[in-house]
């Protein structure tokens, strides 16, 4: 018996010597074994299914600064342009700020399931809050995409210009 | 001692399980590593279940490459990647008889069925017995086991236990460059790592 070993242990030892001592196997022909790997090389990869749904936001209304909405009293508009798209039943609603660096992006996510999710502008990325918040800032002027990202959703406000 | 056949011990070695089901997942992301690995961890198994029936060398090349080209074309089907080495092992048993059934001019199973009916009725000891087949994957499951060994302990292992003429405690103690006295308590070292692998 081979010092510190229990009898469990003595027996799975014995088994595995037995075993490796009546193990008359071989190896397969080199040229089986190059053929068998090099049929791998013919597989298209398949790129891998995404159960992600992506969903188009469609703009529902844009206010310019200082213009107020329809009904409201001009005294309640913002500096900021506002914009409200609409994607299924969530809503995002839109303040772009112009500043001396660039633009200012605030938004807010009305709806179920955007709590902490990814939101992207161009290169730009952050993360919503608990409220569904999001902010950034001196993003410089051009035309971009705004994505929001849940595991299972990604909505898309296409060209966006700032 | 033939320990294999009195003593019911069964192996666990989940961790090596684990990582056939990782290396199927990552051939089905197109890694030819993974598949060089998994062609390499089987090519023996594979191989000396068709000559252990009395296949010749080139009728068992051809199971060989009817496996892995089943394997490669059902690598997305497999639905327990983690029993790979189980299915290998039945279409291997499959193909070999096949080839067996069509030497003796026997009638051909028309059904998945009728062909597990037809191999359940083997022999105990015939060379495609489950009993059989069961000890050559724990052949292979040991050898791939010893592959997660330090160098000189698969050395040392394979030395004593795997070659045909196994070799002396002076021929193993020059090998790897220790004094004869060392080896057998190196051995008894190395076996126990082997056991703890084995035994996860």
């Amino acid at each position: 018996m081979i010092l510190g070993m229990t009898n469990g242990n003595e027996n799975l030892i014995n088994k595995i010597v037995s075993l490796m001592e009546t193990d008359s196997s071989v190896d397969a022909p080199q040229d089986a074994i190059k053929w068998a790997k090099n049929i791998f090389r013919t597989r298209a990869v398949q790129p891998e299914k995404s159960l992600m749904q992506k969903v188009l936001a469609v703009l529902q209304m844009d206010l310019s600064p200082n213009k107020a909405a329809f009904g409201e009293r001009s005294a309640s508009a913002g500096q900021a342009r506002q914009m409200l798209f609409q994607a299924g039943e969530i809503s995002i609603d839109l303040r772009i700020a112009e500043t001396e660096k660039g633009f200012n992006l605030r938004g807010q996510i009305l709806g179920e399931g955007f709590a902490n999710c990814t939101v992207k502008v161009g290169k730009f990325e952050t993360k919503s809050n608990d409220l569904s918040e999001f902010s950034f800032t001196e993003i410089p002027s051009g035309k971009y995409d705004l994505t929001l990202q849940t595991e299972e959703t990604e909505i898309v406000i296409e060209n966006l210009i700032f | 001692m033939d320990v294999s056949s009195t003593t019911k011990i069964e192996f666990s070695a989940k961790g090596l399980e684990k990582s056939d089901a990782e290396l199927i997942k990552n051939c089905r992301r197109g890694d030819e590593a993974a598949w060089d690995t998994l062609v390499s961890r089987y090519q023996r198994l594979i191989i000396t279940i068709p000559r252990r029936a009395g296949l010749s060398e080139e009728q068992a090349s051809d199971v060989f490459q009817e496996v892995f080209l089943t394997l490669f074309e059902k690598l997305d089907e497999i639905e327990q990647p983690e029993r790979i080495r189980s299915w290998l092992v039945t279409t291997s048993k499959f193909k070999t008889w096949g080839i067996i059934r069509g030497q003796k001019n026997l009638y051909s199973p028309e059904t998945e069925e009728e062909m597990e009916a037809e191999m359940a009725s083997l022999l105990d000891k015939s060379p495609l017995a489950d009993e059989v087949l069961i000890e050559l994957e724990q052949q292979h499951q040991i050898r791939t086991a010893l592959q997660e060994l330090e160098e000189r302990c698969q050395k040392i292992l394979s030395m004593i236990y795997l070659r045909d003429a196994a070799a002396s405690y002076a021929e193993v103690a020059t090998a790897i460059g220790v004094g004869e006295t060392s080896i057998s308590p190196m051995r008894s070292r190395c076996l126990q790592k082997l056991a703890k692998i084995l035994a996860k």
